[in-house]
């Protein structure tokens, strides 16, 4: 709930301060009457009916978005600004012209539908001018929308809540104060390292009516509350989903495990970042889906300035889920975009958004996740860079696109694809839909827990095809019931002589291949069409051989010929590779036997090349840890829970699905102790609890006693109790948990971990 | 136009100013109820991150363009309040002398830690030069800064007042910082700071 009371005492100073402003003239700046509407984006314009447009427009070391809709619903998310005193050559006035051209808006405001504004640091909303300054201060998000300036005008001005206006002295206005004499005018709601930059936001935000420079935002800001029963979305136009997914790191507890990051933490010896209290947003539009999530950190460290950073990425990776692009946080930090984010999201195609700068951005770390990323289209993100070298010491990023000006993102066949249109040329993407895209559910196989290495086996080869000797492709498949970890694993080529192995390809760090997932080794000249996850270009001989070694060095799998001596990779007598150049391979049976014998598991059968992106062969259950095995709504486990919440909006209920597959949960019942209590709660539709993952259900109102209780999974009907757990008093947002997940019930609550795994132990 | 200090503080603000800088500071006695004659000058962005080593002192206030630069003060140099101009410019003074001149708030900030000799452990706040320890600040803890004092044989401290605790007291200028210090090592001994039970804490 938001606090209604003042935090701090009330000041005389400032009934001082105010009386002497009013004596030297300094009055509130007079009203101005409410502006007319600016011209809506035109169809006219270069922005693509039909489709979704996403600028990434390069304010250099700073952030700003402009997106249009397929019908011209328009959204600026944020608008940064280099320099907090410039007033002239303003990032604003560049944005407020790429505006006009992008909607053909000659001249004027132009009405925009949404602003969003990240979180409030001066890189993405800019410096807010007061009444008070008597220096003409206001630049970015400020004066892009103030009548006396540029004048645009917006449908919802809409930002996370880290404040208001409290008119403690009762003067009318809001003060921003000074480090020499604070003005409590601003109370917090959701901050940490607070600066004069926020402190103006929210004057500027929530202060008086009557306002001159808020006539243009007068009844138009919509605060994104933590008490919200859920995030909003925003009308993008037909067809376009745009939801919010997280804001105020609601939810997140700092490093201790038991501290919300949400609440006051201004005065606290070390303060949560700004950053972590970014707002995430997640657009849909067709296929195409895209994350954005301002300066998230992935991470839980100590910064040396005197401040947290708090890992607000690795829950929100699972609510962003497979999308085609994703904007890179925190303009590349090495304190963001972990590989868990990044393996989450799996994005083709992600942009950095960032100019010249001494902070490492972008950082080597990051660039290495994006590029060890296993996405639908293979290893390795696409990278975008608004400027390309940013941080001198950096330097520029080898294979990144796009070197010094805006990217344009605009989808293709309604959502079917996307382009991205940088300083030299255009890339062309396709975007898959769900049940194509890792993670997606294709195939039934895949088990979440880890599976055997050395069920990894090679399904398919060949050392020649249609193309000549360098038409040759390996595919490798992941037979166990859970991931297996391949990262170092390599590639070898046995030669038709000696027989001696050398490398071909190395698999990069963070590779997991899932169960039934494939990997896809192609020499230069392979011409199948999926593409090759790596490539080699060192052939392999007719009368040689390829096998599988792991990050030790150890064989795993192999396929050989039979002639020649001895030979590293075949297995029992070896086969005879196919040499006719047709596409055709050796293969295995469709069940991937293998029983350690080339010439019995393989025949040759026409090429099926199949990489990263194919869809998983449906191996269900096996012998991985944890994973495998198909699941019914019985199997679901109730995992965790906190009865007594605080800062967490809610009180809520975890579950854990232990199966390989994924179960539908909607419609089951969740209920406190049988025959007593509140009535029980039904799961919403699309309630899915994912293999071998969780699902939180928030409880509306109050179910669980804080003071001990049961609670109850119930079916459907609510005649059978699937899984039950009865618990004693309980403290502010601590929670009753198995360890590990699906494991035996703790004695005591802990720390809350919810919709993320509980500690291997209690 | 410009306001002295006298129009944005208070009296007593002014009566402990000036009881400070006319007085050998014995024992803090009161307290500023407000106000902050003391500040520091920060190069630093919103991220807390050093975006210039060196903030100008400007004649007058003015927009980026318009400056007419005085001279440089480095990130972290403490400085005097003398004014302000009604909105949020002050003029300052640096404590080690040089010319005065116009800062932004931006620029300025009103607590430190406090950062001792061994940076990873305690300080003594004291209730007054050389005096009694109050209580012991916690490596790098965060204080307000209320006014300075400088001991016949040049040696600078300053009054300062934990934001957690509210506890005001005296220590020495050299171990304010805008940045903490290392965080504390576990099983490395620091000096034992021991709180003289005569003095009297001034709890808010």
């Amino acid at each position: 709930m938001r606090a209604t009371s003042a935090s701090r005492p009330f000041p005389l100073v400032l009934v001082v301060a105010l009386a002497a402003s009013l004596l030297t003239g300094l009055a509130a700046t007079p009203a101005a009457d409410a502006a007319p509407l600016g011209t809506p984006c035109q169809s006219s314009g270069t922005w693509t009916q039909g489709e979704l447009d996403v600028w990434f427009l390069d304010v250099e070391q700073g952030d700003a978005q402009f997106i249009v809709g397929p019908t011209g619903r328009t959204m600026l998310l944020d608008l940064g600004e280099n320099v907090w005193n410039r007033t002239t050559n303003t990032n604003a006035q560049m944005v407020a012209q790429t505006i006009r051209d992008i909607c053909d808006v000659p001249s004027g405001p132009v009405h925009i539908d949404y602003v969003l504004a990240s979180h409030l640091h001066l890189d993405h909303i800019g410096y807010a001018g007061n009444p008070h300054d008597t220096t003409a201060y206001g630049n970015g998000i400020y004066e892009l929308l103030d009548p006396g300036q540029l004048g645009f005008t917006v449908g919802e001005l809409v930002t996370r809540d880290a404040g208001y206006w409290q008119d403690s002295n009762g003067d009318g206005d809001c003060e921003v104060g000074t480090n020499a004499s604070p003005s409590p005018d601003v109370v917090y709601t959701n901050a940490g390292t607070m600066s004069s930059t926020g402190r103006r936001w929210i004057c500027w935000l929530y202060g008086p009516s009557g306002q001159a420079d808020r006539a243009n935002i007068e009844g138009r800001v919509t605060t994104l509350t933590n008490d919200m029963p859920s995030w909003p979305s925003f009308d993008m136009g037909p067809g376009v989903t745009a939801e919010v997914l997280q804001a105020n790191a609601k939810g997140i507890m700092q490093a201790d495990g038991v501290t919300p990051v949400a609440g006051d933490h201004v005065d606290d010896p070390v303060p949560p970042s700004e950053n972590d209290y970014s707002v995430a947003v997640k657009f849909t539009y067709g296929n195409f889906e895209y994350a954005t999530a301002g300066d998230a950190d992935g991470e839980y460290a100590t910064s040396s300035f005197g401040y947290s950073y708090n890992d607000i990425e690795t829950p929100l990776g699972p609510l962003f889920g497979n999308v085609e692009t994703m904007r890179v946080n925190h303009h590349g930090s090495s304190h963001s975009t972990n590989t868990s984010y990044v393996a989450d999201l799996a994005a083709e195609t992600a942009v950095i958004q960032c100019g010249n700068n001494s902070y490492g951005h972008p950082a080597a770390n990051v660039l290495d996740n994006l590029a060890q990323t296993i996405t639908d289209d293979g290893v390795g993100s696409d990278v975008y860079m608004t400027n390309n070298p940013c941080d001198p010491n950096v330097g520029t990023v080898a294979g990144a696109f796009n070197s010094n000006g805006d990217i344009h993102l605009v989808t293709t066949t309604g959502g079917a694809g996307y382009e991205l249109r940088y300083d030299t040329g255009t890339n062309a993407y396709v975007a898959r839909d769900d049940a194509s895209e890792i993670g997606g559910g294709s195939g039934g196989g895949g088990g979440g827990g880890t599976g055997d290495p050395t069920q990894v086996v090679i399904a398919e080869a060949r050392t020649r095809g249609p193309g000549g000797a360098s038409d040759e492709f390996v595919e490798v498949v992941n037979t166990s019931g859970g991931d297996v970890d391949v990262s170092g694993w390599a590639l070898e080529g046995c030669a038709g002589g000696s027989g001696n192995a050398s490398n071909r390809a190395t698999v990069p760090a963070g590779t997991i291949l899932a169960a039934g997932q494939h990997l896809l080794f192609g020499n230069n000249g392979y011409t199948g069409a999926a593409a090759a996850d790596l490539t080699y270009s060192t052939g392999i001989s007719d009368s040689g051989g390829v096998r599988i070694v792991d990050a030790a060095g150890v064989f795993v799998d192999g396929v050989g010929s039979s002639s020649g001596g001895n030979s590293e990779c075949r297995e029992a007598g070896g086969l005879v590779w196919p040499t006719s150049g047709a596409d055709e391979a050796a293969t295995r049976d469709a069940g991937n036997t293998d029983t350690d014998d080339n010439a019995a598991d393989f025949t040759v059968a026409a090429a099926d090349p199949e990489n990263l992106a194919s869809p998983f062969d449906g191996t269900g259950g096996g012998s991985g840890g944890g994973g495998g095995g198909s699941g019914t709504v019985t199997d679901l486990l109730i995992n965790e829970y906190v009865p007594d919440n605080n800062a967490f909006a809610n009180e809520w209920v975890e579950l854990y699905n232990p199966t390989g597959t994924d179960i539908d949960a909607s419609g089951l019942q969740l209920d406190d102790i049988a025959g007593g209590g509140g009535s029980p709660q039904t799961l919403p539709s699309g309630a899915i609890v994912p293999a071998g993952g969780h699902y939180v259900f928030q409880i509306s109102g109050y179910l669980l006693n804080n003071t001990g209780d049961d609670v109850r999974l119930l079916t459907a009907d609510g005649a059978t109790v699937i899984d039950s757990h009865s618990y004693g008093s309980s403290a502010d947002d601590q929670s009753w948990r198995r360890s590990p997940d699906g494991g035996t019930w703790c004695g005591a609550y802990g720390s809350a971990t919810q919709g993320t795994s509980n500690p291997a132990s209690c | 136009m410009v306001r002295t200090l006298a129009a944005g503080l208070t009296t007593t603000t002014l009566l402990l100013v000036a009881g400070w800088l006319l007085l050998d500071v014995g024992p803090v006695t009161a307290e500023p109820d407000v106000g902050r004659p003391i500040v520091l000058v920060s190069g630093r962005d919103d991220h807390g991150l050093v975006a210039s080593d060196e903030v100008a002192l400007l004649a007058e206030p003015a927009l980026e363009g318009d400056e007419v630069v005085v001279t440089t003060l480095a990130d972290g140099t403490l400085v005097r309040v003398l004014g302000d101009d009604g909105g949020s410019w002050l003029n300052v003074v640096p404590l080690d002398g040089g010319p005065g001149g116009w800062i932004d708030d931006f620029h300025l900030r009103g607590t430190a830690h406090v950062v001792g000799e061994e940076q990873a452990c305690p300080t003594a706040l004291h209730a007054s030069v050389d005096g009694p320890v109050l209580r012991e600040l916690r490596a790098s803890e965060q204080v307000e800064l209320l006014d300075d004092h400088t001991t016949e044989d040049g040696r600078r401290w300053v009054g300062v007042r934990s934001v957690q605790g509210g506890v005001v007291g005296l220590v020495p200028a050299a171990t304010l910082s805008q940045q903490p210090g290392p965080p504390p090592v576990p099983g490395v001994d620091c000096a034992t700071i021991e709180p003289d039970p005569e003095a009297v804490p001034h709890q808010h």
